[in-house]
């Protein structure tokens, strides 16, 4: 009965155990949004977590006309930091990956994925070591002031973004693991 | 005879509870080690195919894993059941009724039959309540498989207090005639208890009359 009374205490422990990883490393996230003239999609993570994320954009397409005649085209264009421009036919598609860049045991830094106007999206916290947002109809001034793509802030938070231009559907899903 | 021989039984089945609870603890550490594993591969790039809806995959791996358990925990119960060794007192009844069945409740330790009737009485509430839960589990489960697939293609979103509440109607309502059954068995228990203490207070009293003084 003591040995029964062993294995139900080794159970139990390995169960929170079990529960206690699956709620602390692991986490997923989804968002989805609308955009319009330049907007910034960007992605904030904690050092210690490495994650991915699957990206899709939908949008109008052919050309279109403004008030005064002038020809546009409709078709949203991506346009990442590198230079790279892809412009989308319906939909697009890709992976982003974010890698782990070190481990920190003892931090517990917060700060906020940044808008428009000085405004702060997304809590980045160890509760939250990854977060997205959706930044609609950017101004120059906040594009001017965005930190640099893969950049590394406080040794402790990562941003990644890219702009889209003109009008579409964003949506993001992925999974992270914190260690 | 006949009832300490169940008796023999319930306290077994209250003993075996501890062994039903730890394969049923084992079933659901098994499960969790399969959610992390799911949450490893998608963490890691895995992606499952667009159309395989991944909380029915962890629905379907709950069920067979945590049904099996409670499958295996009713089996191992059984078996340790049905491995009591019972009506051995039928050989002293056959050689000699009268002096046999002397010899036999001279021999019995009448506080140990007491504890065990109590014991098994209890083994056998806790029974009727793990069974109701592993039930009510097993019938969430299905519940929820089923409702994710069929309101999802009617776009309603199912509440799962709802269906917690209604699995344990489901489960209560299909073990009632075997809880009706135990609840029986249980007053039964509490009967027998009281007719053994009066059966033995009066054997000791007749016991010491003709000089046989029976087990203390």
């Amino acid at each position: 009965m003591k040995r029964k009374a062993w294995i139900f205490v080794i159970l139990a422990i390995l169960m929170f155990a079990q529960l206690t990883i699956m709620n602390s490393l692991f986490h997923s996230f989804d968002s989805q949004g609308f955009t319009y003239n330049t907007s910034i999609v960007e992605i904030g993570k904690m050092s210690y977590v490495y994650g991915w994320a699957s990206i899709t954009i939908t949008g109008p397409t052919g050309i279109g006309h403004l008030p005064n005649g002038t020809e546009v085209m409709l078709n949203p264009i991506i346009q990442f930091t590198n230079g790279t421009q892809i412009v989308v036919n319906s939909t697009f598609t890709f992976k982003m990956v974010f890698p782990w860049t070190g481990s920190c045991f003892t931090c517990s830094g917060a700060t906020g994925l940044p808008g428009n106007n000085g405004q702060t999206f997304a809590s980045l916290d160890p509760s939250h070591p990854i977060v997205v947002a959706i930044v609609t109809n950017a101004s120059s001034f906040f594009l001017s002031n965005m930190p640099t793509s893969g950049s590394t802030s406080n040794d402790l938070f990562q941003y990644y973004w890219f702009i889209i231009q003109g009008d579409a559907t964003v949506s993001l899903n992925g999974y992270s693991v914190a260690y | 005879m006949s009832n300490l021989d169940e008796v023999k039984r319930y306290k077994e089945l209250a003993r075996s509870l501890v062994d039903f609870a730890l394969i049923i603890m084992l079933s659901i550490v098994v499960v969790l080690f399969v959610y992390i594993g799911i949450d490893l591969y998608q963490a890691f790039g895995g992606q499952f195919p667009q159309d395989l809806i991944i909380s029915g995959l962890e629905s379907i791996i709950s069920l067979l894993i945590v049904g099996g358990g409670f499958i295996a925990g009713v089996l191992w119960i059984g078996r340790r059941t049905s491995r009591v060794r019972v009506g051995e007192w039928k050989k002293e009844l056959e050689q000699n009724s009268t002096v046999g069945a002397m010899k036999i409740l001279a021999g019995l330790d009448w506080p140990s039959v007491f504890q065990d009737i109590r014991y098994s009485k209890l083994g056998f509430v806790f029974y009727s309540i793990l069974k109701v839960i592993g039930y009510w589990i097993l019938t969430f489960v299905i519940l929820e498989l089923i409702s994710s697939f069929a309101l999802g293609a009617l776009h309603i979103i199912p509440n799962f207090a709802y269906g917690a509440v209604l699995s344990l109607i489901i489960a209560v309502v299909l073990s009632r005639k075997d809880l009706q059954r135990r609840y029986n068995q249980s007053w039964a228990l509490d009967s027998l208890l009281w007719e053994l203490r009066w059966f033995e207070s009066e054997f000791r009293r007749k016991a010491g009359e003709i000089g046989t003084t029976p087990k203390a």
